[in-house]
């Protein structure tokens, strides 16, 4: 029997006797020694990729995602570490290489890449509420560094708008609670609100 | 790069390997185990238990818990029949993925009609999903097409003879030009009639690889198959197959493979960091590191501080050409009081404490200032920040909206414990087993306060590995989400008066989990946040659940072990009222022994996806999992 039971649990000897030794087939009465005896535990277990289909239905792609590692992972953090645009994976790993870093392949979008600067609220914007808008369709992000385990990610919303060439509406709600509203931003560009001001810092993004 | 040698490495290991062999203790496994088979536990084995509690008068904070463990124990005792009815079917499992699985696939992938026929009794009976009714949903670049039996067509569905069931199988087999996995799994198993060889169980069929085109597919079936088994040598020698009837099929394409690795490319695989593949098992650990990514030097690019339990900091600096080199010596990432102790803590994130417009560092137990992007200086004394052993994460936020960011610590239970005391392993829904989270109040001047009591915001004395702040509702103060190992997980409202209320019953998003990571994020960007959280899930656990039910143990403890592999969870909302779950629902659960997850826009259409990470102790591709 290969699943871990409990420290203090006993099997009979006909049982015992009955164990497939010969294909690897084991017994432990402590499931904490087996990671110290070198048995695999929950081992090669494949990272997954569910992709939102809308409605909070998903498609799981792990299958095409070229990122379903087997490397008892532990931690993910999306980063945009080409700025182009797109959103890549780093993954933290006990095994199988430490840290390992995924391009995005996705066939090209539109994106909004977002930096926020407070001037009454903290400087880097973390607990701002952003909410997007164009063609009556809505995207709302916040700004929390920290999501998952053992990781944060950077203080930016790479924020993907499909085919949309521009967004009508961004509305930013400040950790002060305050309200500001930017009008007509061009997708594919890199770009820093500032509290309280109505200029926008704006970089092109070369989308690859 | 700093060099890293294997004999320093190892003399850093041997050295502090005391502390971390216990360090991070075997997370979520314990509860299942414990909860199916300690509860089956033998009598002999109460009075041993007894003794632990004798021993443990000299520690008055485990002690009341641990009685109370041990009256759970004692009261809840498995029939002798079930466990060993338990124990016979895991066996038969084992035999039938292990052995026959082994063979079943060979003749699948060999696409070998004879071979695949050879396994079914001459009397055999089987029916494949005859329904034109595919249901199909899409998402960017993938499709999914599924459809399931339906009694309407069972005549024509029947199998006339057994070789049909096997040219059905070739067929879907030839549909890939390559297979990379394939995956014969028992997710159920019944004994129909006592003491007869024949096993009822519902078997999954997994297949992942290229279609001729070489773009990405994957077939999945689900069927209810019979199997007479009366020794050993039949699985491999003789007809095994009495039944196969097909319940459930999925494929899955795509045009192309949405991701591409370039560890390498960038050079993140020279990162000095160990990998428990590359070490001898007296050197592997559960954990090794955590990092935080942020564009530190304000040069456009993203950098990565890496905390971890060897003795030294380690800041991965974006550099030409999209590579990453290690550059913490360089910008003077060096804590000014003694080394970072191992195993100390692995906190690492990025924060403007000073709104000074450069995000600053908490690496392990230290805060570094980052003076404009150029080097870092440690000002941990001067914050008065007290990190204590075995931080397990931080979570940056401003959660009285002063415009000064606060600093949440995540700890679980010490795992350096008194001198002395015998302190048993963790038990289901176990309060009070350690250190408290902390929360730090950042009151200017570069100073922070631990004001975790007057907030009312320790999340009780949990085992927590991951938190995250969310909005709960709709004011600007943000809330807290904290996932615990072997409990309930916690809820914080912000109350916006610098206090938090621990709404975790109202909500009903605390679960009865054994959580590892959490992430939240608005999945329908409908303004009310989603929570995904990872858990356990034990395809051996659920089938050995199908073996036992609420009447076998005392009250309220077989939900608990239903939570302790049912997976991980998504809890979702569209009005203030309470969370609903919809993780296993959406299929979205079954992910493994899951760690951090994280919302991302991989495809990016404006809705965030979802990226789950799984997998605990890996030793050996050849053996048998745990």
């Amino acid at each position: 029997m290969t699943q871990p039971l409990d420290r203090k649990a006993q099997i009979s000897n006909d049982q015992l006797a009955e164990l497939d030794v010969e294909n690897g087939e084991f017994w432990v009465d402590n499931p904490f020694k087996m990671p110290e005896n070198g048995d695999n535990l929950s081992a090669y277990e494949r990272n997954r990729l569910y992709l939102n289909a809308g409605n909070l239905d998903f498609v799981n792609a792990s299958f095409a995602s070229a990122c379903d590692i087997d490397s008892d992972s532990r931690t993910a953090v999306a980063m945009d570490y080409d700025n182009d645009g797109d959103e890549d994976l780093l993954v933290g790993n006990v095994g199988g290489g430490p840290m390992r870093l995924f391009r995005n392949n996705r066939p090209v979008q539109n994106s909004l890449k977002i930096r926020l600067r407070g001037t009454e609220s903290n400087k880097q914007g973390i607990g701002s509420r952003l909410t997007l808008s164009s063609g009556g369709k809505k995207i709302v992000r916040d700004l929390f560094p920290a999501n998952g385990f053992m990781g944060s990610g950077p203080c930016e919303l790479v924020i993907g708008l499909g085919q949309t060439e521009s967004v009508d509406e961004i509305t930013i709600r400040w950790p002060t609670g305050k309200i500001q509203t930017v009008e007509g931003v061009k997708a594919n560009a890199e770009i820093v609100i500032t509290e309280g001001s109505n200029e926008i810092e704006s970089k092109t993004i070369d989308a690859k | 790069m700093k060099p890293i040698s294997r004999s320093s490495t190892t003399f850093d290991l041997m050295k502090h390997h005391r502390f971390l062999s216990c360090a991070f203790r075997v997370a979520g496994l314990c509860i299942f185990s414990s909860c199916i088979i300690n509860l089956g536990c033998t009598q002999n084995s109460k009075s041993e238990k007894k003794g632990n509690v004798g021993r443990l008068d000299s520690n008055p904070v485990v002690s009341s818990n641990a009685e109370q463990r041990m009256k759970e124990y004692a009261e809840a005792a498995l029939d002798e029949k079930k466990q060993e009815f338990i124990h016979q079917s895991e066996h038969i499992t084992f035999e039938i993925e292990r052995v026959f699985g082994k063979e079943w696939k060979s003749a699948f992938k060999a696409k070998n009609v004879a071979r695949l026929t050879d396994f079914l009794l001459p009397e055999f009976a089987g029916k494949v999903i005859k329904s034109k009714d595919w249901k199909t949903k899409t998402a960017s670049v993938v499709s999914e097409k599924s459809r399931t039996f339906d009694e309407s067509n069972a005549e024509t569905s029947k199998l006339e003879k057994p070789v049909n069931l096997a040219e059905y199988l070739v067929e879907i087999s030839k549909k890939f030009e390559s297979i990379s996995q394939l995956k014969f799994r028992v997710l159920k198993i019944k004994r129909p009639i006592d003491d007869q060889p024949i096993w009822s169980c519902k078997v999954l069929i997994d297949v992942v690889g290229e279609d001729s085109e070489k773009h990405p597919q994957q077939f999945e079936s689900e069927q209810a198959v019979v199997f007479e088994i009366r020794n050993k040598a039949e699985l491999t020698s003789h007809p095994v197959i009495a039944e196969w009837n097909v319940e459930k099929e999925i494929w899955r394409h795509s045009d192309r493979y949405l991701m591409e690795e370039v560890t390498e490319a960038t050079l993140l695989h020279e990162v000095p960091l160990l990998d428990n593949w590359k070490l001898d098992l007296e050197f592997t650990e559960q954990y090794w590191f955590q990092y935080a990514v942020e564009d530190y030097d304000l040069d456009g690019e993203l950098d990565i501080a890496i905390a971890s339990n060897l003795a030294y900091p380690i800041l991965m600096q974006h550099s030409r050409g999209n590579r990453y080199l290690e550059t913490a010596a360089e910008r003077n990432v060096i804590p000014i009081e003694g080394a970072i102790k191992v195993g100390s803590s692995f906190g690492c994130a990025w924060l403007d404490y000073d709104n000074d417009g450069y995000p600053d560092l908490i690496l392990g137990n230290k805060l570094y200032h980052n003076n404009r992007g150029l080097e870092f200086t440690d000002v941990t004394f001067e914050s008065n920040l007290q990190f204590q052993r075995e931080c397990m994460g931080i979570n940056i936020a401003d959660y009285d909206c002063d415009g000064l960011l606060d600093i949440y610590m995540l700890y679980q239970s010490p795992a350096v414990r008194p001198q002395g005391a015998n302190v048993p392993e963790q038990w289901v829904n176990e309060t009070n087993t350690g250190y408290e989270n902390q929360l730090w109040k950042n009151i200017g001047n570069g100073k922070f306060k631990n004001v975790t009591k007057v907030a009312n915001a320790g999340g009780g004395k949990r085992h927590t590995h991951a938190a995250n702040w969310f909005f709960y509702d709709d004011d600007a103060f943000p809330d807290l989400y904290i996932a615990n190992d072997f409990g309930k997980n916690v809820l914080l409202r912000n109350k916006g008066d610098g206090t938090f209320e621990d709404i975790s019953a109202e909500s009903q998003a605390e679960g009865y989990s054994t959580s590892m990571g959490v992430s939240t994020g608005d999945l329908n960007n409908d303004g009310k946040t989603e929570i995904y959280v990872a858990n356990m899930y034990s395809k051996m656990g659920r089938r050995i659940i199908g073996q036992v039910s609420d009447d076998d143990y005392p009250e309220g403890i077989y939900p608990q072990i239903q939570g302790s592999c049912a997976g991980n969870r998504l809890y979702t909302r569209s009005d203030d009222g309470p969370f609903k779950e919809i993780g296993e629902k959406n299929l979205i659960h079954d992910v493994g022994w899951a760690f951090g997850p994280t919302f991302m826009d991989v495809d990016g259409d404006g809705l965030l996806d979802i990226y789950a990470t799984t997998g605990f102790m890996s030793f050996d591709r050849e053996k048998p999992d745990g």
